[in-house]
């Protein structure tokens, strides 16, 4: 979908990217990581052309992106920064309708998309349309920031540190709601982010880069049991990558189908559960076995300490 | 009665209002146009039966703005006592020129200029204290202009030094036009080049490094001095090409006015544009660009707008000081209010000076709501 072919920035004397190669798939969540000033942003803006390379090109959908004028390419990629950056004298209908109104969409359409994605992000349409930016909280002005970039239907998001400036627990909200939304609509995200463990939740792949180099592009599993020896070694290999290999999976995908109900004092898990929430639990509840829920609280698995011990273990 | 629902703001001024009229000279009986006369107090200015409305209504207006309640009935009361003392002021000026000779005058002295003030504050209180929006305040603001503008011109007053004085002068309206002129004149070439000279700025710390300093060293120079340096090039200019001279560009006149206040009205303008693409948060221009706006639709939809308060900001105090500068420019030629000034002192004739004074804090006055206005229009869509 989209394709990085040796790609170069240089600011001056001073290299920023260097030599970088990589390609994301249609539909596929990947992630930027690495300590700042590594060259994801700059990365991450040379396709929209926020920043023109100095070397190599940047195809999407077998397209080069130089083929367009930059402000018609922009339109076509949703744009997410930390900052937010909505436009505090429009209101938040206004703000979401930026890129379909220099697309020149008609007002109808344009107001279904408005109410159509602030449902899509859990804000009542009624009560938030008509309001202006700094009326609203944190959260609620990324989700109309992610909002506003999806407004023109883009096949491609791209996220700068996108939740980086909010609390511990609306990031983790945010995320499932990308996640959500992601999977939804079928769109390709390419994020940066400095957080390893936002990397190793939401990305398909992630792409570690160092003083302007891409170290390993792997699956977060693959690159937490396989890290190259360096800087991703060091990276991802603290003792703790255990419990991120259990974060990545779900009790779903490892329980025991039941053959017979368990006694009702075994204590119970949701089936989307992560497997490092269901190992948290049997340390709490002092016990070597669970059993899964489903949505409706119906028991349909079990899941031991002893499956769990074989997920987190290195491979 | 409660505490809490004392005001203090309107109980000062209200006893201040009745302070200034009871304790110091309302009026002053002059043998003639030039010697100073008689100080006469309210009580002694005016015949008892005139008096009976105006004192009613100031107790009552004082007795109200003791309170926070009752807002409406007290704006009403104080618009009302300010006609009142206007219309009182101008019988009575009839009732004493009756007794007096062909000569005298009767001039408006410390008291009735105070109690004015006072009332002008009284309402501005009431105005806030309703939180009256910013078309209904402009509204409320014209009708009071209004109001007074027609007592006045149905001859209530005439017979008062000041409106003599303006009988007098067959070119009050003529010279009314040519102080704005000279105003707008100056304003809107530097609203025209310092707007697009303080984006400039903005982009190019190198052209700021340079303008500002240039335009504060402008800003110093004393407006008489800045008249005198102007004189000389322009009278060359017109002495070389006399078509020039013919277009109205010579040494005195229109033409030194407008290019001084030109100048003294750049700086605001410049740096209040500056300042307010500064102040414009770096992640806008980022997602306004980052979504696909061209320069121009970023300059439009997005800078403009959101710098659009605080260049308003500049555009007021440039239009306030440049109303008040005009009337230095009758030294030089350039007409308007300010030639009632210099004449009134040089005659020595206070009310002259007066004649001038007054009507160019009005005009700055107005145009400063307006200004005001339009600001709170702007942040309106914000709030």
């Amino acid at each position: 979908m989209i394709e990085l072919k040796a790609l170069s920035k240089q600011f001056g004397s001073q290299i920023a990217v260097n030599d970088l190669s990589f390609r994301v798939e249609r539909g596929r969540f990947c992630m930027l990581v690495g300590t700042s000033g590594c060259g994801k942003s700059t990365t991450l803006r040379m396709i929209n052309r926020l920043i023109e390379p100095s070397q190599g090109q940047i195809l999407i959908n077998e397209q080069d992106v130089t083929t367009l004028p930059p402000e018609q390419l922009r339109r076509r990629i949703g744009y997410v920064i930390q900052g937010v950056g909505l436009f505090p004298h429009r209101t938040i209908h206004q703000n979401i309708a930026t890129v379909p109104r220099l697309l020149g969409w008609k007002k109808a359409d344009i107001d279904a998309r408005v109410t159509e994605l602030l449902t899509l992000f859990k804000l009542d349409a009624t009560t938030f349309a008509n309001k202006y930016p700094h009326q609203l909280s944190g959260g609620e002005q990324q989700r109309v920031g992610v909002a506003r970039a999806l407004a023109a239907r883009p096949e491609l998001l791209l996220m700068d540190e996108p939740f980086g400036a909010l609390d511990p627990l609306t990031r983790e909200l945010l995320q499932d709601e990308l996640l959500r939304v992601q999977k939804l609509l079928g769109i390709t995200i390419i994020m940066v982010t400095h957080d390893l463990e936002e990397a190793v939740k939401m990305a398909d792949v992630i792409a570690v880069m160092d003083q302007g180099e891409l170290l390993q592009l792997d699956s977060p599993e693959t690159l937490l049991r396989q890290p190259r020896a360096g800087f991703v070694q060091s990276l991802v290999g603290g003792l703790d990558r255990s419990l991120r290999l259990l974060a990545i999976k779900q009790v779903g995908q490892v329980m025991t189908p039941l053959q017979q109900s368990l006694p009702p004092s075994v204590p119970g898990i949701s089936v989307s559960a992560n497997l490092r929430d269901a190992m948290a639990l049997l340390i709490w509840e002092q016990t070597d076995r669970l059993q899964v829920l489903d949505a409706n609280g119906m028991a349909v698995g079990q899941l031991s300490m002893n499956d769990l011990l074989l997920q987190g273990a290195r491979a | 009665m409660k505490f809490s629902n004392l005001d203090k703001v309107g109980s000062i001024l209200g006893f201040a209002l009745l302070l200034s009229l009871f304790t110091l000279p309302f009026v002053s009986l002059q043998p003639n146009r030039i010697m100073p006369g008689q100080r006469l107090g309210l009580l002694e200015a005016t015949s008892f039966s005139l008096l009976t409305p105006l004192l009613l209504m100031l107790v009552l207006t004082s007795l109200l703005s003791l309170f926070k309640k009752a807002l409406g009935a007290r704006l009403l009361l104080t618009f009302m006592t300010l006609l009142a003392l206007i219309y009182t002021a101008g019988a009575g000026a009839t009732q004493l020129l009756a007794k007096a000779s062909p000569l005298a005058r009767v001039s408006l002295d410390a008291g009735f200029w105070l109690a004015i003030f006072w009332l002008a504050l009284l309402l501005t209180d009431v105005a806030i204290k309703l939180a009256l929006r910013p078309l209904p305040r402009l509204a409320l603001v014209a009708l009071i202009v209004a109001a007074v503008m027609t007592l006045l011109a149905f001859g209530h007053g005439n017979d008062l030094s000041l409106l003599r004085e303006y009988h007098n002068q067959t070119d009050f309206w003529h010279q009314a036009t040519r102080h704005l002129q000279l105003s707008l004149g100056s304003i809107i070439p530097a609203v025209l080049v310092g707007i697009p000279l303080g984006v400039r700025c903005y982009r190019s710390a190198g052209l700021r490094a340079v303008v500002f300093p240039v335009l504060n060293v402008l800003q110093t120079i004393p407006s008489l001095a800045m008249f005198g340096l102007l004189m000389i090039p322009l009278s060359l200019l017109a002495t070389g090409y006399p078509l020039l001279a013919d277009l109205g560009i010579r040494g005195i006149g229109a033409a030194p006015a407008v290019i001084a206040l030109f100048f003294y009205s750049l700086l605001p303008i410049v740096s209040n544009t500056t300042l307010g693409f500064e102040k414009i948060d770096a992640s806008v221009r980022e997602a306004a660009t980052g979504m696909g706006m061209s320069a121009g639709q970023r300059l439009w939809q997005i800078e403009f707008p959101l710098a659009m308060p605080v260049i308003l900001t500049g555009l007021r105090v440039v239009v306030t000081m440049n109303i008040g500068l005009v009337a230095v420019a009758a030294l030089v030629g350039g007409g308007g209010f300010g030639t009632y000034i210099f004449q009134g002192l040089g005659q020595t004739a206070t009310d002259l000076v007066i004649l001038g004074a007054v009507p160019t804090l009005v005009l700055a006055f107005l145009f400063a709501i307006v200004i005001d206005t339009l600001i709170a229009l702007q942040k309106g869509g914000k709030a």
